[in-house]
C-alpha cells in the first residue's frame, strides 16, 4: 500500500519536478533560435565594425607611406621634414598593425564567427603576415640606417602575435615554416 | 544597377536583376541588426557578387608592399 501511495506520489510530483528541472537545464545550456540568430548578428555586426575601423587605419598608414615616399624622392635635405614623415609613418604602422593583431585575436577567441572573418578580414591578415609586415620592417630598417635615425624594434615572436598564432592554427606546415622564414624567426617550438 | 557594379568593382555581367535585388534585402537586414549603411552594403555586396572588387580590387596588404618598395625606389 505504501509502495503504491509512493509511486503515485512520485507521480504527481516528481515527473513534474523533474520536467522543470529538465526544462530549465536545456534552457540554461541550449540557445534558442532567437539566440542563436543575436548572437550571430552581434558577431557579424563586431566583424563589419573592425572592419571599418581596420581601413580608417589603412588610409592612415597609406597617407603616411605616400608621404614618406616622396620625401625621399626630393633630393633637398630637410632632416626635421624627413624625421616626421618617419614618426608618422612608424605611428600609422603601428596603429595599422596593432588594428590587425586585434582581428586576430578577434577570430582566435570566436569572438568573430568564421563566416565573418572570412569574409571581411581573413585574406587579408594572410598576406599582411606573408608580405606587407615583414616588408615594412626591412624598409624601416633601412630608411632608419639611410638617414641615421632611430629604429630599436624587429621583428620577432612578440610581434602581431595573435596574428603568428592565428596563421599557426590556419596554415598548413609548410605554410607556418614559411611564414616563419619570411619574419627571420628560426622554426622552433615558439609559444 | 550601373552604380553598383561601379561602387563595388563589378564585372560587366553583374549585377543581374535577382542579385541587385538580394543585395537590398541583405543590405536591409544588416542595418537592421545595428551595421551603419555603408558597411552594411559592402559586407552584402561582399556575399553576394562573385565578382566584388576584381575590376579594381588590390588588397590592402599588396598596396602597402607597393608603397613600401616606392619609398627604397624599387
Amino acid at each position: 500500500m505504501s509502495d503504491v501511495s509512493n509511486l503515485n506520489w512520485l507521480k504527481d510530483v516528481g515527473i513534474p519536478i523533474a520536467t522543470f528541472v529538465l526544462g530549465f537545464l536545456v534552457r540554461m545550456f541550449i540557445p534558442t533560435r532567437k539566440e542563436r540568430f543575436d548572437i550571430k548578428a552581434h558577431q557579424a555586426k563586431i566583424s563589419a565594425d573592425l572592419l571599418t575601423e581596420r581601413q580608417e587605419a589603412y588610409r592612415r598608414f597609406t597617407k603616411a607611406l605616400r608621404a614618406l615616399s616622396l620625401r625621399e624622392k626630393r633630393k633637398q635635405d630637410d632632416l626635421e621634414e624627413l624625421r616626421s614623415a618617419y614618426w608618422d609613418l612608424r605611428e600609422a604602422a603601428d596603429l595599422y598593425f596593432a588594428k590587425i593583431d586585434m582581428i586576430a585575436s578577434y577570430i582566435r577567441r570566436g569572438d568573430i564567427d568564421m563566416r565573418s572573418a572570412k569574409q571581411d578580414h581573413y585574406d587579408d591578415l594572410v598576406r599582411t603576415a606573408k608580405k606587407a609586415l615583414p616588408r615594412y620592417y626591412e624598409v624601416i630598417h633601412q630608411i632608419a640606417a639611410k638617414h641615421n635615425l632611430p629604429q630599436s624594434d624587429r621583428l620577432d615572436e612578440s610581434t602581431c602575435r595573435n596574428l603568428r598564432l592565428l596563421m599557426r592554427e590556419s596554415l598548413d606546415r609548410d605554410g607556418y615554416r614559411d611564414l616563419l622564414r619570411t619574419w627571420g624567426l628560426e622554426e622552433r617550438p615558439l609559444e | 544597377m550601373h552604380k553598383l557594379r561601379i561602387k563595388y568593382g563589378l564585372e560587366f555581367s553583374e549585377p543581374t536583376e535577382e542579385q541587385a535585388r538580394r543585395w537590398a534585402i541583405r543590405t536591409r537586414e544588416l542595418i537592421r541588426t545595428g551595421v551603419a549603411p555603408e558597411p552594411a552594403g559592402d559586407k552584402a555586396a561582399r556575399e553576394i557578387f562573385r565578382t566584388y572588387q576584381t575590376r579594381f580590387y588590390k588588397a590592402e596588404a599588396d598596396t602597402i608592399y607597393d608603397l613600401l618598395n616606392e619609398i627604397l625606389g624599387q
